[in-house]
């Protein structure tokens, strides 16, 4: 029996959309008033029957049962790297480190339709040339969206105004004065704006769709942090992403990327307003890029096993909050999705030769489509009594000693918040000499003098502790700098 | 648990590096910084000069005259060295080890300061936050800061004094 998904292109769980599309456009080529080479009328039948079959529920469904069981051919591809071959069979804790990597190998690239909503703190300390700028930037901004892109744009201070309302935007005019009208006054509370954005994404809600939220602001929120984390949480629950920009030195970063990081989003970093231009700009060619909005890593860790830290590598470096389902953030189509996971196992769950230390799943959902893949990930470990000699894998090595940098910086911050100064400045002397070594001057100097300013005003300046967060977090998934080391 | 080697501070087995000061504690096929080791070009001048004079000569742009041990190192190829001693399994290794003419007991540090050449061929020094201070004709230096150099200036990193001379010497 000739196989009636493969006559007409589709795969065996096309919708019924799909089959009339697939249909229709192989009928206007095949029809015999139509074609010219031979044996095409032949096929044009074949054409017919099929859709006879798959068209009709029934039908389609007696036809399923005929055939052999599908094997699924997946168009992703998942590396897994890991720091050792072998757990040592001891009496103490040990480390186990992990490096994933999924790409998309075939099927078609995907543009999926937008759905976004940005949020833009008004607050007093946007006046003057800053807000100017971002307006200017929020412009050029939408200027590049298609028509068939969904936005809205919302400021807050102490409450929130829906500047544009969600909805395809008929009359641009009318959008841009209402932009240039912004100015700056009041407050900062996330919480409205964040509200307020989230109303506009539900308004023109659909699963399909790429729904996020962009939030860019300049100050620290009080008090209504708690409420923006539930939020984040409901809006994550319906694969609504938030990312952040966080603009000059005075604003909370640990907030910012936790609320981010809950969904999938991530932050950054804009030192003056001229660089919202550019990072509006990169935010929108990933999310052109974009082939699943936010794959989900869902997972169950054997007992005696914990996973300690994780780490998003590329494309936007970022830590991710260990819980399943974790939010891995966007899959783009040419571009590989990486993060790394340190596994602690305790000595209770080495009782076997192999050790299963997690099971789960990866869950991609790509834009456009309503069923999503799985790829199992499972990680299955053997014990042994003597240590693996062979040298871990270059491509880990080389991300855990970034990393190795990040962290040290999260250290020097937590010592110095905790008043142990002399702990994080010999720290941040550590971090310094590493940076140096990588041909990283500059942000080493920035680390020295930060190094300095701890001895003498003992604390660091919110301007620095953002470039250095930033910095080391940029050189994770950047190349090694040239001009360093030969 | 595994010592790291450069702090002492004890990590967990299967630490790849140390979560204290950030050295590696497992050998990978990366090697993440690269020495020039100094014992060579030691070689090069002292026992066996007449290999090949000519190449040394046009190459090198800096020669640094040890004046306590009368030794000659000569600077070639890269237009950046930074200086300091090796002590073991230091996370950032300097270009230059100063080991063998006493560093340590002299007061230089582990990455002490670098030289440089810039492009229209002046040269300078900059202190890279050393213990000791880099010193230039009696002046300390202040960190972080390039201060350029002349024919036949004498640096001295702690109290290991450096005379410099351009070119091959």
């Amino acid at each position: 029996m000739p196989n009636y998904y493969e006559i007409l292109g589709i795969p065996r769980d096309a919708t019924p959309e799909e089959i009339r599309r697939a249909y229709i456009s192989l009928v206007r080529r095949l029809h015999p008033d139509r074609n010219r080479l031979p044996g095409e009328t032949e096929l044009f039948l074949e054409v017919q029957r099929a859709y006879e079959v798959l068209s009709n529920a029934e039908r389609r469904a007696a036809y399923d049962a005929t055939l052999p069981p599908e094997v699924p051919s997946s168009p992703f591809r998942l590396n897994t790297f890991y720091s050792r071959n072998v757990l040592l069979k001891m009496e103490e804790i040990q480390l186990l480190y992990m490096l994933c990597e999924l790409e998309v190998v075939s099927g078609e690239k995907r543009r999926g339709n937008w759905n976004i909503s940005l949020v833009l703190d008004r607050s007093t300390s946007m006046q003057g040339e800053k807000l100017e700028t971002v307006k200017t930037a929020i412009l050029e901004w939408i200027d590049a969206f298609t028509p068939e892109d969904l936005y809205s744009i919302v400021t807050f201070s102490d409450r929130a105004e829906v500047v544009v309302p969600s909805g395809l935007q008929r009359s641009v005019q009318q959008t841009r004065s209402r932009i240039y009208a912004i100015h700056a006054a009041g407050g900062t509370e996330i919480y409205q704006g964040l509200e307020a954005a989230y109303e506009q994404i539900l308004r023109s809600y659909a699963p399909d769709r790429l729904n996020h939220i962009v939030l860019l602001t300049d100050g620290h929120t009080y008090g209504d942090e708690q409420a923006c984390l539930h939020l984040a949480e409901r809006a994550a629950a319906q694969g609504i992403l938030i990312s952040a920009i966080g603009l000059g030195g005075d604003w909370n970063d640990a907030f910012l990327d936790r609320l981010t990081s809950c969904t999938g989003g991530s932050v950054h970093f804009a030192a003056s307003a001229e660089d919202v231009v550019r990072l509006l700009k990169h935010l929108f060619q990933q999310l052109q890029q974009t082939y699943a909005e936010d794959v989900l890593f869902d997972f169950t860790l054997s007992q005696d096993v914990e996973i300690s830290y994780v780490f998003r590598i590329h494309p936007e470096t970022s830590p991710l909050t260990p819980e399943s389902p974790l939010h891995l953030g966007p899959l783009l189509n040419d571009e590989p999705l990486s993060w790394l996971m340190e596994l602690r196992v305790k000595p209770h769950a080495l009782q076997a030769e192999m050790v299963k230390l997690l099971e789960g799943a990866l869950r991609i959902t790509p834009i456009g489509a309503y069923t999503s893949f799985q790829v199992p990930l499972r990680v299955i470990c053997p014990v042994a009594q003597e240590p693996d000699a062979s040298p871990p894998p270059a491509n880990l090595v080389q991300a855990l000693s970034r990393l190795t940098l990040y962290r040290l910086q999260e250290q020097a911050q937590q010592q110095a918040q905790s008043g142990n100064y002399t702990h994080a400045t010999r720290t941040l002397h550590y971090l310094a000499s590493h940076l140096i070594g990588q041909g990283e001057r500059s942000l080493a100097r920035t680390v020295l003098l930060e190094a300095e300013r701890l001895q003498r005003e003992g604390k660091l300046s919110e301007e620095g502790k953002k470039t250095i967060k930033y910095g080391t977090r940029a050189l994770i998934s950047s190349p090694t700098k040239k001009g360093g080391k030969p | 648990m595994i010592l790291c080697p450069n702090c002492q501070h004890h990590n967990p087995v299967g630490a790849v590096f140390c979560i204290e000061c950030g050295a590696q504690l497992v050998n990978s096929e990366a090697t993440v910084t690269q020495t020039i080791r100094t014992d060579r070009i030691r070689e090069s001048i002292s026992e066996a000069p007449e290999v090949a004079p000519r190449r040394i000569v046009t190459t090198t742009w800096l020669t640094l005259h040890l004046l306590d041990s009368g030794h000659l190192l000569p600077l070639a190829e890269r237009s950046e060295f930074t200086l300091g001693r090796i002590a073991e399994n230091q996370p950032v290794m300097p270009d230059i080890d100063l080991t063998p003419y006493q560093a340590h007991a002299h007061g230089v540090s582990r990455l002490h300061a670098i030289l440089r050449r810039k492009a229209d061929n002046q040269v300078t020094i900059m202190d890279l936050g050393s213990s000791n201070g880099t010193y230039l004709k009696g002046q300390r230096l202040e960190p972080h800061r390039e201060y350029p150099l002349n024919h036949g200036d004498i640096i001295s990193l702690g109290k290991l004094r450096i005379q410099v001379l351009f070119r091959g010497g």
